[in-house]
């Protein structure tokens, strides 16, 4: 179970047309970017949590994901707080206060940001994400390769896992009880096979879609159809309206 | 008796996705056997053998490795004892040489250089890679690849050696450069563990045959007797070597008391037979 896989339900979010989750995806990540009080985003993400709970997902089977997250957001602090010039320092000349909260600030944006992309991915199975990519105006080639890539991640995954297991067998410990300084220096064991085992695999890939003669075809037809319920619009107005709203408040006070 | 390096006592696995894919399994291997275990695939192969090194864990019973449980053993240190030789070579390969790639186990085990130019000579020498020192590993024939993955493992050290389906997607003649290997590594007092897909090879070169049928053992004998049950290898659609087919069929006429394993063994019997009867058998058949 990982971020990226569809997680099937009847919920309410499920059953959004993806044109409307891909759009509000867009439209919520540019507003995130736009805000600066700590307040306005903090409802942001109240509400994705609140997404979240509408539609079923297990927050505990994306545990591993989040402490990925953490520590990228520690790191983030950690380097403003000592680039940012301020005025408070910790120590002299070093960790500005100031860097601090901007750091803080951003991981929290990103963290909002970021916890909001899942609710689209898992929600959606991966032919209708592609069609609502295609509906929107994207060339079939494209959302097929976007598509693919998400397809593929845990196939990488599991990759790993075997490429991990064969070392392991050659006595490769680091992984489990290393340092981190020995980590980096292992991953060049995990990385080139991986690589080679990707770059393999697209060309077999590409040999395979060409002899099925894809892109053959000017119109791409797709066995199941998408239209726009109402509930859709009412969704997509109403997110367009929470948005506005928030920029207001966020600019305004 | 010989002793035995691999004891199996009781073994269930159970995956987290919650499908039971060991039941009950008990198995002995002696030191020096030379191992074959067939079956169709999901009867429960390799999670068998991740079970044995340790990269998967017993939900129940246990596994003993030279007489020590293993349980809590970690599984770089059982690699020590256990090679463990994946399935597809492309997945290890990452080193700029084929030297560097062998090196790279008893670098981790914490040689000296001595001893790691030892190991990665012996292990180079006994696949047959000598000449391929500088090489790039990925950019070797498949069989190559396959050797020098071997190789990688053997220069850990290990008595056991254990190779999951070693020769799928290998042509013919890799086939049997890699069982020949095998044996020799058998030869020189390895015990050997293979799984592979290609009867006529567990018959021709495993002493011992392990037939698995969903998650259990169906038959664990010496390859001749396990191959002397065709209705129950049927069961699970393995089929017998061709030879051993034939000369199961021309039994009343050809009277070959013993089942066949490989052509020479045929021909050896055939001749045995002609030299007793004055060639009336051969010549009737």
């Amino acid at each position: 179970m990982s971020v990226i896989d569809y997680y099937p339900g009847d919920s309410l979010v499920h059953r959004l047309d993806p044109r409307v989750k891909l759009i509000t995806l867009i439209v919520v990540t540019v507003t995130i970017f736009l805000l600066s009080n700590f307040f306005v985003i903090a409802a942001f993400f109240l509400s994705c949590l609140m997404c979240w709970h509408i539609a079923g997902l297990p927050l505990n089977k994306v545990k591993g994901f989040l402490k990925f997250l953490l520590s990228l957001f520690v790191f983030l602090t950690v380097v403003q707080s000592l680039f940012l010039p301020g005025e408070h320092y910790l120590f002299k000349g070093f960790f500005s206060l100031e860097g601090a909260i901007f750091g803080l600030l951003l991981s929290f944006r990103l963290l909002t940001l970021i916890c909001f992309m899942p609710l689209v991915i898992m929600t959606t199975p991966i032919n209708k994400l592609a069609l609502g990519l295609v509906k929107m105006g994207m060339s079939y080639k494209i959302a097929y390769m976007a598509t693919t890539a998400l397809n593929i991640i845990p196939t990488f995954q599991d990759e790993t896992k075997v490429i991990m297991d064969a070392q392991k067998m050659r006595g490769l410990t680091v992984f489990e009880k290393g340092k981190l300084i020995e980590k980096f220096k292992a991953y060049p064991t995990l990385v080139v096979p991986l690589v080679i085992g990707a770059m393999r695999r697209a060309q077999l890939m590409g040999v395979a879609m060409d002899s099925r003669a894809f892109g053959a075809g000017k119109t791409k037809t797709f066995i199941e159809d998408i239209s726009l319920q109402n509930v859709d619009i009412v969704a997509l107005v109403l997110i367009l309206i929470l948005c506005g709203i928030a920029l207001w408040v966020n600019f305004a006070w | 008796m010989r002793e035995s390096v691999i004891k199996i006592e009781n073994l269930s696995y159970k995956y987290e996705k919650g499908s039971l894919a060991l039941k009950n399994i008990n198995i002995d291997i002696k030191k020096g056997e030379f191992v074959g275990i067939i079956g169709q695939n999901g009867a429960g192969k390799s999670t068998l053998l991740k079970n044995i090194t340790g990269l998967l864990r017993p939900t129940e019973g246990r596994i003993l490795v030279n007489g020590r449980d293993t349980i809590n053993v970690p599984v770089s240190d059982l690699a020590l004892e256990v090679g463990f030789v994946l399935q597809n070579p492309d997945r290890q390969l990452f080193a700029n040489t084929v030297e560097e790639e062998v090196a790279f186990g008893p670098k981790n085990v914490g040689l000296n250089e001595a001893q790691i130019k030892e190991r990665v000579d012996y292990a180079l020498d006994a696949v047959g890679l000598n000449d391929y020192r500088d090489a790039f590993p990925p950019a070797l024939s498949k069989g190559d690849r396959a050797k020098v993955v071997i190789a990688s493992v053997l220069a850990m050290g290990p008595q056991i050696i254990i190779l999951d389906e070693p020769t799928s997607g290998q042509d013919y003649r890799g086939c049997y450069q890699i069982m020949d290997i095998a044996k020799e590594f058998n030869k020189r007092g390895h015990t050997l563990v293979v799984v592979t897909h290609h009867m006529a090879l567990v018959a021709e070169y495993t002493e011992r045959t392990i037939v698995m049928m969903n998650s259990e053992v169906l038959l664990d004998g010496s390859t001749r007797e396990v191959f002397s049950h065709p209705d129950k290898l049927r069961m699970t659609h393995i089929k017998p070597p061709q030879i051993t087919e034939v000369a199961r069929s021309l039994q009343p006429k050809i009277p070959i008391n013993q089942t066949i394993l490989n052509v020479g063994e045929f021909g050896e019997k055939l001749i045995a037979l002609k030299s007793e009867k004055g060639g009336n058998a051969v010549n009737a058949g």
